[in-house]
């Protein structure tokens, strides 16, 4: 035996062979392997195991699974810390340490517990009511403080959780007679199937209950079919919760206690896909509702009797077993035989003869008729008061029948209806790809459960199992809590939550179960309704005189069992936490002592070296790049090949721009527009030959513009005739800029021509470098003389060595995206998405000539016409010449004074201090920016006002000549 | 001043790149791969006659052969010998084909726990019966887009260069597990 309750025999869970330590509270206990820490704790007669969320009540277990409102735990194994675990579902490990929650600084000894003793002036939404005044905020944060319930290790959580995407033919969520039955007929039907069960072995109910089923005792028969599937290719997950239903019938599986590794939490999240899902999820017990009714030591019956057969634990000696239905005598009977006095008092004025008949002669008392008036005892149970007779007990083992666990079902939209001859809410209208079977469906007998589990899986009528079992009466007779009662007397145990406070509610006209809920916090956390919500339901029912249909239910939102942080983030963190995309040279960026920073779904190059002083680092590589030569890795941008004979045609639809007059090897600059003519990328198009053309667009872009030239491509063009190839990972593309540029290219010797007459600025050549392919570019994003050589991706690495070796000589200087983004502003050459905006349009940027010109249609074309198109207060790109030395602010606005109402009239998009110019630059988005240049306006920033004067967005070089410099 | 660079390691480098002594086993090769658009039919036809292009459900056992990407499109692996064409082109036969030897690299996973990998990262299963187009073998995968397909006894990952690195350092959590 490890404690008082433990009996010396029994327990079908347990390995007595096994002794496990553990603590709780500081205190050292013991246990069995096959132990859960709510079966251990009550194996050592631990009764207080937390305390009220509200109240700071003492609390005992209650449940034996995921139902359980009371034994939330924190739980600390080696290193790690998991909070707000449910006692009932945390396997026994040894060295396990477990603290309560919402308790200081034992459960046993909280010093909060006082809080209860102020509980009248403490009653549903109170601190709605009670800190309005002076201001709420200043109460909040010590509410807050008190609020919450486990907490958190002292050190950051870095672990990784496993995540498995499975899809299945059949998915059945509870592994019980009802959903083994349900597996099993579709896996000889053939189907691939996925059985899930949130206990620890399969066959749910009956382990706790001696039935037979093909002859087997239920336990025997539940693990001879789970080998049967297996054995089949099924896939069997215990200790693992179906806890939510999501878009397109994904399931969400949580299985416990799964991973076993360094620095991996034990939780794997399974992603489920199914063609069809079979609940089987099976039914809650609910509580009765009576005075003191969360005393540590009433619990669900049906837990009594899971803890009695499965481990071997008799929570108590002199017994009261409540009820109003015929779930209840098994569990006295089995009570009896181990030992325990016990006395069923039956809510009902009649019970079956022979049942009650039975009962009496096993040495039962039984009290017909007859209700709980109250229980005795503060930190345990210690009597029950039944009419005037007080009944000496330890434990209160109650039963006010069964809520089927329908929440996948309504997750899934699935209806509900009311069964009053169940008195449950039983699915209705199925939600599609669904069906419900067993105690799920309100079919509380075993013969029921596992005729419907074979039939829900597509089981021949008349060949499910043979059940072995002399039926089982249920016969219930409603006992809904009722209002009135004088004393609180508990409907949700988790969240303190009485009957009084539904009646309070109720009168401040929160009759509407979503309000009830919200105003109470009634089947909040992790209850979800388990326990609660059916007692809630009929109570506010009779108080508003409706009916429990009437009264309806809450929505049901997953997830229905917690789930923790790091399951759901899976390895989504760290270096995993972003797919980064790699340049193919970034390792001789590294060794060249490059910062890098993430910039468009890429790491690249910030700027290089530079110490302590980045900004002057960057002004170094802008003099370099402007006094002798730059190298640039553009290497991200995208490379997108258009081929086909109409592929000309097709990108004059897709640009802005005429494409289709270029002339091989000739390159040209272009915006590309949404539908609604706000500019979405640009970039430059090289035409390679008649019926091929390279896309250059914004690295940030690739995938969008991608997307985008395949959508046109099939919504209007024929496919046969052009198609679309991402060839952006297959080159690395260095960039050379600077008087110098032309100088380094030739050293390079890549057999191209770079005489101007032949490879003017905007042409293309072709030549070789190291035996491969090399494409040469005349474009400019600096508005020096630039070439951009473009190799397989491999040789970038090499291309750029060299270029550096070779360079050498000549100043090359590396420069990173900041110096490039300073030279861009220095031209005005817009960057799109930041000297842009959600309606800036071509024209806005002036560029006017295809929208005037140009009679073809092309994306985007239609709303460049429409009177908000052209408006005369559209946003302009300008140029701000700011007074003083210091730069103007990133995002500062742009106000106009001059006779008017000081308003924005726009904002800078671009800010730098030009070390070309010696002076601030800046680009802005102006309200009719064009027909103000000139004009001395006001910049606002952070409380500080510039002057500013609106010129041209080009400062440096405005005629071009430094192009072919 | 921040780096993202001491953040995120050093890009892999794939030449002998190799997890073993796991679950599964990681291997980076480097065939010749080329993407054959529009016609497909027609270019195989051009390009290596009596080939036809497979789905990705479907076993391949040569080391010459195509895997299906889209409706038009398919990519043709073959051993990295002759000559190469690196340049793309269209074909008045109706299709374009392009080298992706630069683009792609190549990874062949094998040994027991090579389909629980791609479990890992998306929901397609490579071993349930194939849909009755075949299906097509471009995938997503942990935030990255993947050629994913059956081969031989395990499987074949073709994976863009610039996500090489996160998916090599995908692959070595997942061997942590299995």
């Amino acid at each position: 035996m490890t404690g008082p309750t433990r009996l010396a025999t029994g327990g079908r869970a347990i390995d007595r062979a096994q002794p496990l330590r553990f603590t709780f509270d500081g205190r050292a206990y013991s246990g069995f392997a096959g132990d859960t820490l709510a079966s251990a704790l009550l194996a050592n007669g631990v009764r207080i195991v937390g305390r009220s969320f509200k109240y700071h009540r003492p609390r005992g277990i209650y449940g034996a699974g995921v139902e359980e409102p009371n034994a939330l735990v924190d739980v600390t194994l080696g290193e790690r810390t998991r909070p707000n675990l449910q006692a009932t579902t945390v396997p026994l490990t040894d060295g396990l340490v477990a603290r309560s929650v919402n308790a200081s600084p034992t459960a046993e000894a909280d010093r909060f517990a006082v809080i209860d003793r102020f509980a009248k002036f403490l009653p549903a939404g109170f601190y709605y009511k009670t800190f309005l005044w002076p201001n709420w905020h200043l109460f909040e944060p010590r509410i807050r403080a008190m609020a919450g319930l486990g907490r958190l290790g002292p050190t950051p959580s870095d672990v990784k959780a496993d995540q498995v995407h499975r899809s299945v033919d059949l998915l059945v969520v509870g592994a019980g007679p009802a959903g083994l039955c349900a597996a099993l007929a579709a896996s000889a039907a053939g189907r691939s199937v996925m059985i899930v069960d949130d206990g620890p072995a399969p066959g749910g109910a009956l382990h706790a209950h001696d039935q037979t089923i093909e002859g087997s005792p239920g336990p025997v028969w539940a693990a001879e079919v789970a080998q049967r599937l297996q054995d089949a290719g099924a896939t069997l997950l215990t200790r693992s919760t179906g806890f939510g239903v999501y878009d397109h019938g994904l399931v969400g599986v949580l299985e416990r206690e799964a991973v076993d590794a360094p620095g991996w939490a034990p939780e794997r999240l399974h992603l489920v896909r199914a063609r069809q899902i079979v609940l089987a999820a099976g039914a809650i017990e609910r509580p009765l509702v009576f005075p003191d009714n969360d005393r540590p030591g009433v619990m669900s019956a049906q837990a009594v009797q899971a803890y009695l057969t499965r481990w071997g634990v008799l929570p108590g000696r002199r017994i009261v077993v409540a009820t109003n239905n015929d779930s209840a005598y098994p569990v006295a009977s089995s009570l009896v035989r181990a030992g325990a006095t016990v006395t069923v008092v039956d809510y009902r004025p009649r019970v079956t003869p022979t049942i009650a008949d039975e009962t009496r002669a096993m040495g039962v008392t039984l009290r017909i008729g007859e209700r709980i008036e109250g229980v005795m005892g503060t930190r345990a149970v210690t009597g029950v008061q039944v009419g005037a007779t007080l009944i000496a007990a330890d434990c209160l083992a109650m039963s006010g029948g069964f809520t089927p666990t329908v929440h996948l079902h309504c997750q899934a939209r699935g209806k509900l209806r009311y069964d009053g001859r169940l008195a449950a809410l039983v699915p209705g209208d199925l939600a599609p790809g669904m069906l419900v079977a067993g105690a799920a469906n309100g079919a509380f007998d075993l013969q029921s459960c596992v005729f419907e589990g074979h039939a829900a899986g597509g089981g021949a009528m008349g060949r499910s199992p043979r059940v072995t079992s002399r039926g089982e009466p249920f016969g219930i007779e409603p006992a809904w809590p009722e209002p009135g009662l004088r004393r609180r007397a508990w409907i949700d145990f988790q969240n303190d939550v009485t009957t009084k406070d539904v009646e309070l509610a109720a009168r401040e006209n929160y009759r509407s179960v979503e309000h009830l809920k919200r105003y109470t916090t009634l089947g909040m956390a992790t209850d979800q309704g388990k326990t609660a919500n059916m007692n809630a339901l009929a109570l506010m029912a009779a108080i508003t005189d409706r009916s429990i249909p009437e009264v309806g239910t809450t929505t049901y939102r997953p997830p229905f069992t917690p789930v923790p942080f790091t399951a759901i983030v899976g390895m989504r963190r760290g270096t995993l936490m972003d797919p980064l995309k790699r340049l193919p040279a970034e390792n001789a960026h590294r060794r060249l002592g490059a910062r890098l920073d993430a910039y468009g779904g890429w790491l690249r190059p910030r700027c290089y070296g530079g110490g302590p002083d980045e900004a002057a680092a960057i002004r170094a590589e802008v003099m370099a790049a402007r006094g002798q030569v730059g190298l640039f890795d553009a290497s991200s941008l995208g490379k997108i090949e258009v081929l086909g004979p109409d592929a000309a045609r097709f990108l004059d639809f897709i640009y802005y721009n005429t494409v289709s007059t270029l002339k091989p090897g000739r390159i040209r600059y272009g915006f590309m527009l949404r539908e609604n003519g706000v500019v979405y990328d640009d970039g430059v198009l090289a035409r390679l030959a008649e019926d091929r053309f390279l896309v250059s667009c914004s690295s940030g872009h690739t995938a969008g513009v991608l997307a985008a030239l395949e959508s046109w491509r099939h919504d209007s063009f024929d496919t046969r005739r052009v198609v679309i190839h991402d060839l952006t990972a297959g080159w690395g593309t260095i960039a050379v800029s600077g008087p110098r540029s032309r100088r380094l290219v030739e050293a390079l010797g890549l057999g191209v021509d770079l005489d101007d007459a032949v490879l003017p600025h905007m042409g293309l050549a072709a030549g070789l470098f190291a035996g491969r392919s090399a494409r040469v570019a005349r474009v400019s994003f600096t508005g020096d003389r630039s070439y951009e050589i473009s190799v397989p991706a491999s040789l970038t690495g090499r291309l750029w060595q060299a270029l550096i070796e070779a360079g050498a000589p000549l100043g090359a200087t590396p420069f990173g995206l900041e110096a490039l983004s300073l030279m861009r502003a220095e031209k005005g050459y817009i960057i799109v998405g930041r000297d842009t905006d959600g309606t800036t349009m071509p024209h806005d940027l002036g560029m006017t000539g295809p929208r005037d010109k140009r009679r073809d249609e092309f994306v985007g074309r239609r709303s460049l016409f429409l009177e908000a198109a052209q408006a005369g207060n559209r946003r302009q790109l300008v140029g701000l010449a700011a007074e003083g030395d210091e730069p103007l602010g990133n995002g500062a606005h742009a106000a106009y004074l001059a006779g008017e109402r000081p308003r924005s009239i726009g904002y800078v998009t671009t800010s730098y201090l030009s070390p070309t110019l010696g002076r601030p630059i800046a680009l802005g988005l102006v309200e009719n920016g064009r027909a103000r240049l000139g004009d001395m306006i006001d910049i606002h920033h952070l409380g500080s006002r510039r002057r500013a004067r609106i010129v041209e967005p080009c400062f440096l070089d405005p005629k071009g000549e430094r192009l072919d410099a | 001043m921040h780096d993202a660079g001491t953040f995120w390691p050093p890009a892999l480098d794939p030449d002998g790149a190799r997890l073993d002594g796991y679950g599964f086993r990681a291997v980076i090769e480097a065939p010749r791969q080329t993407l054959i658009s529009g016609a497909v039919e027609a270019g195989l036809a051009a390009l290596r006659p009596g080939l036809a292009a497979q789905g990705p459900y479907a076993i391949i056992d040569d080391d010459t052969y195509a895997v299906r990407l889209g409706i038009d499109r398919v990519l043709l692996v073959s051993p990295a010998i002759g000559a190469l064409r690196e340049a793309s082109a269209w074909d008045a036969a109706g299709y374009a084909s392009s080298d992706l030897g630069e683009a792609l690299v190549m990874i062949t996973l094998t040994g027991p726990a090579a389909f629980d990998v791609l479990a890992r990262g998306g929901g397609v299963d490579l071993r349930a019966p194939a849909p009755a187009s075949g299906g097509a073998a471009m995938m997503r995968h942990a935030e990255i887009t993947l050629i994913a397909y059956r081969y031989r006894d395990g499987l074949r990952l073709h994976v863009e260069r610039p996500s090489l690195s996160y998916l090599w350092e995908l692959l070595g959590a997942y061997a942590e597990i299995l």
